[in-house]
């Protein structure tokens, strides 16, 4: 076949959910798309808004938030993006440091066996509860954006909790490879972060996790493939070529039997540069929430396939939202339908890949662990 | 320049912030503070109060200051990022020069321009003496191991030193690579054959 190969820069930071566009590249589904797949690392989302408004790339992994924000205003030096295809739902942990740890222990010593983010929520509401009484300072918990789930997640579990997020404990951005060394020093006393990294502070033993963002909405989409969209208007073939290897991507990461070689994969240098081992975790969901004590399952703790995962849908998007404007980012003047439709484009979707468009009524409804819908 | 205007520069290379920071005390700029470290970052800027933060692209915590845009528009001065939207081929310097720039809002952008503007030349300036003296490190090298293969060419083959040049030279012609890809893998097969 002869194919003009295009070539498309995407940008991506090192966390676990940058797998498909990784797999897109290595496994050579972009390749039979006819796209030179090149794909740049990261050091921080600032730079990933940037560096797609400028050029430098035509797209890249996004926070969820982060198309929303862009299209809506809210973010200085961004362009519209378009955000056809979710990477990944959910995936991130929240960890906390070994003496609050202790200190939810002694509210009450199953927490962590339980794992039930309610229970959690209580002995956290409990501890902050007694350090107001006994005049120690509020506890501080690091996140990775302002416009990232991680922020809206912690907020609504603890104010679901009873704990007021702006009162009762600080809320403030850590770069994630940071985070294993602010908790160690005591800097901050927990952290909602995606993987590997805390993973990584439980296999250093500085933290313990007691939860994980799939237990508030199961279904809640954490990063998207955003797009500048005059790229978009420009390259209607790469565009189509990139959904449809990242599908096969999908597809591929569906096979938990392809989820040793995927770890392997993400753990060089080029991409995550931490242990396999610990890359594992996230993608089968079998993970380590305390140093020496067995692995458990947590059902759906990071999807990257299967029942319209990767499908942007803006009625879920529309939760995000509700989130920006219930902790002040955005107000109702900012909110146009247009620009969430873009941002959860899920028009483009179906338009290239019809027949899965269909998986997504296999999607379970938005729960959320406070019953409220 | 207004010499009242107060600089922070957050910087972990230690020889490029110090380029940068002569840059700016020569054209009377002296208000200037450095941070190294980036810990607890936020509180730092906020006791600071600094009119102009410069910081490294590549520094994670852009991040960070990301948040501060959201938090200080309530509590503290808002902070903007320096270059007006419409004026993108002047983020885009800043961009390839790797240095991002935020002035606090209100300051004129014209007075922070040649703030920016100095930042980017040193920054250039650093990257090319920065390539400069890996270059040059990277042509020592290359020299040394042609001379190691030259050696060892005249020790084996028994040729003289210019027959051993030529050697090599025809070696790396014929197969379309440079002189000393051919010296590092003679020298390499050397060291692993005996």
């Amino acid at each position: 076949m002869t194919q003009d190969i295009q070539t498309v820069k995407i940008g991506f930071i090192p966390l676990v959910d940058c797998a498909l566009l990784v797999i897109a590249k290595e496994k050579g589904f972009a390749q039979n798309e006819g796209i030179d797949l090149q794909l740049f690392k990261e050091v921080s989302w600032a730079n990933i808004r940037d560096k797609v408004y400028l050029g430098y790339l035509d797209g890249a992994q996004m926070l969820a938030g982060m198309p929303i924000a862009a299209n809506m205003g809210l973010m200085q030096t961004a362009c519209e993006i378009v955000a056809p295809f979710v990477l990944g739902r959910n995936g991130n942990a929240i960890t906390v440091s070994h003496p609050v740890f202790a200190n939810m222990q002694n509210e009450d010593p199953d927490f962590l066996k339980a794992f039930d983010l309610k229970r959690t929520g209580a002995a956290l509401k409990a501890v902050v509860a007694r350090r107001k009484k006994e005049g120690q300072p509020i506890l501080r918990f690091g996140m990775v954006f302002p416009f990232s789930c991680h922020y809206y997640h912690l907020r609504y579990w603890m104010a679901a909790c009873g704990i007021e997020p702006d009162v009762d404990v600080h809320l403030e951005v850590i770069p994630p490879p940071f985070m294993d060394q602010y908790l160690g020093e005591g800097r901050i006393d927990g952290f909602c972060v995606g993987e590997p990294w805390s993973s990584l502070v439980v296999a250093q033993d500085i933290g313990v996790i007691v939860g994980a963002t799939t237990q508030i909405w199961s279904r809640c989409p954490e990063k998207l493939l955003g797009l500048r969209k005059d790229w978009i208007d420009n390259n209607p073939i790469a565009l189509q070529g990139l959904i449809k290897a990242l599908h096969q991507s999908s597809v591929w990461a569906g096979d938990m039997s392809n989820m040793e070689e995927l770890s392997q994969i993400l753990s060089t240098h080029n991409y995550i540069d931490v242990p396999a081992e610990l890359i594992i975790r996230a993608l089968t969901g079998d993970v380590r929430l305390q140093k020496g004590q067995p692995k458990i399952h947590i059902p759906d703790f990071l999807t990257l396939s299967g029942r319209g995962a990767n499908y942007p849908d803006p009625g879920e998007g529309q939760w995000i939202l509700a989130q920006m404007e219930r902790w002040g980012q955005a107000n109702g003047a900012h909110c146009q339908q247009e620009g969430m439709n873009l941002a959860f484009c899920a028009d483009l979707y179906e338009k290239v890949l019809p027949s899965s468009a269909q998986d997504v009524q296999l999607a379970p409804k938005i729960i959320l662990f406070d019953d409220i819908k | 320049m207004g010499a009242d205007i107060k600089i922070l520069l957050i910087d972990e290379n230690e020889a490029r912030a110090a380029i940068l920071l002569e840059g700016l005390s020569s054209s009377g700029l002296d208000r200037i503070e450095w941070l190294r470290d980036t810990r607890d970052l936020v509180e730092r800027i906020f006791a600071l109060d600094p009119d102009v933060i410069l910081i490294d692209l590549e520094n994670p915590n852009r991040d960070v200051l990301e948040q501060m845009f959201q938090v200080s528009r309530a509590v503290k001065r808002p902070i903007a990022m320096f270059v007006d939207q419409s004026d993108s081929q002047s983020i885009a310097q800043a961009v390839d020069a790797g240095v991002s720039a935020y002035i606090v809002n209100g300051l004129k952008s014209e007075r922070v321009q040649s703030i920016v503007d100095m930042t980017v030349s040193r920054f250039n300036a650093f990257s090319r003496l920065h390539k400069e003296l890996a270059e040059a490190k990277n042509a020592l090298e290359e020299r040394k191991t042609v001379d190691k293969a030259k050696g060892i060419l005249m020790k084996q083959r028994a040729l003289d030193e210019a027959e051993a040049y030529a050697l090599l030279r025809k070696t790396a012609m014929n197969k379309g690579l440079k002189i000393s890809e051919i010296a590092s893998s003679i020298v390499t097969a050397s060291e692993l054959l005996g």
